[in-house]
């Protein structure tokens, strides 16, 4: 049976702390993540707008963005607990956000920058989010 | 036996041991490289403590390749997370029994 006194055991609380801090400092990367995916999402869906020359403008821009992305995310040595979990929460929430500006857009508002510009904000909004929140972290 | 000590992990209790457990319970996973920056300790000595922690079932080693370089990363599985939450709540109760000792 492992022995300890109060102060030992303080203070291997206190380095567990310290070694913690560290991970959660080295884990940030995640918010420069987020913040490229919510600017990508906004310009890609944005280029959808503009007609068939800007589908193929969004397609190249939505591609580089998210191999960029990738790149970057598997060099990455750490990534903080629960980041598996939050992260598919933003891209499912993206996904489904894209879906509903995407579908009714083609359909009914080709070019209709009124229509295309707030869809843009709104599917910006989950990865803009999630860099604030785990920004705060 | 109602002392917080006889709630302290013996593999965990360690304190290099203790360290790896620490920085991998803030992690989903981590680099074999950054466990052994943040907790200062040599390969060898790293593979040796991890080798101790995978074989009680607290931690997990998956081996893969970014690019052409190999990689390793350990993250805690559920039996060592849970482990290290129940040996720093006893850690805790030592540390608060010694503020407050009994009337």
């Amino acid at each position: 049976m492992p022995n300890i006194d109060a102060e030992a055991a303080g203070a291997a609380l206190t380095r567990a702390e310290t070694l913690q801090r560290r991970v959660r400092r080295r884990s940030r990367w995640y918010v420069r993540y987020l913040q490229i995916y919510g600017a990508g999402a906004f310009v890609a869906t944005l280029l959808l707008g503009l007609g068939p020359r800007g589908v193929a403008a969004s397609v190249a821009v939505w591609g580089a963005v998210v191999a960029a992305l990738s790149a970057y995310a598997v060099r990455q040595p750490v990534s903080r607990h629960g980041f598996a979990r939050r992260h598919a929460m933003i891209i499912a929430s993206w996904a489904v956000l894209y879906a509903a500006v995407l579908m009714p857009g083609v359909l009914w508002f080709e070019g209709e920058l009124l229509w295309w510009l707030p869809g843009a904000v709104v599917v910006s909004l989950p990865a803009f989010l999630g860099a604030r929140l785990e920004g705060r972290r | 036996m109602n002392h917080p000590r006889h709630r302290l992990d013996e593999v965990i209790h360690a304190p290099v041991r203790f360290a790896v457990m620490a920085t991998l319970a803030a992690a989903d996973r981590a680099e074999f490289a950054f466990v052994r920056d943040t907790v200062e300790i040599t390969d060898s000595a790293l593979s040796k403590q991890v080798s101790t922690l995978e074989k009680a079932g607290y931690v997990k080693v998956t081996k893969g390749y970014v690019g052409k370089r190999p990689r390793t990363w350990l993250s805690l599985t559920p039996a060592g997370r849970s482990a290290f939450a129940s040996h720093c709540a006893a850690l805790r109760e030592i540390v608060d029994s010694a503020l407050s000792p009994p009337a």
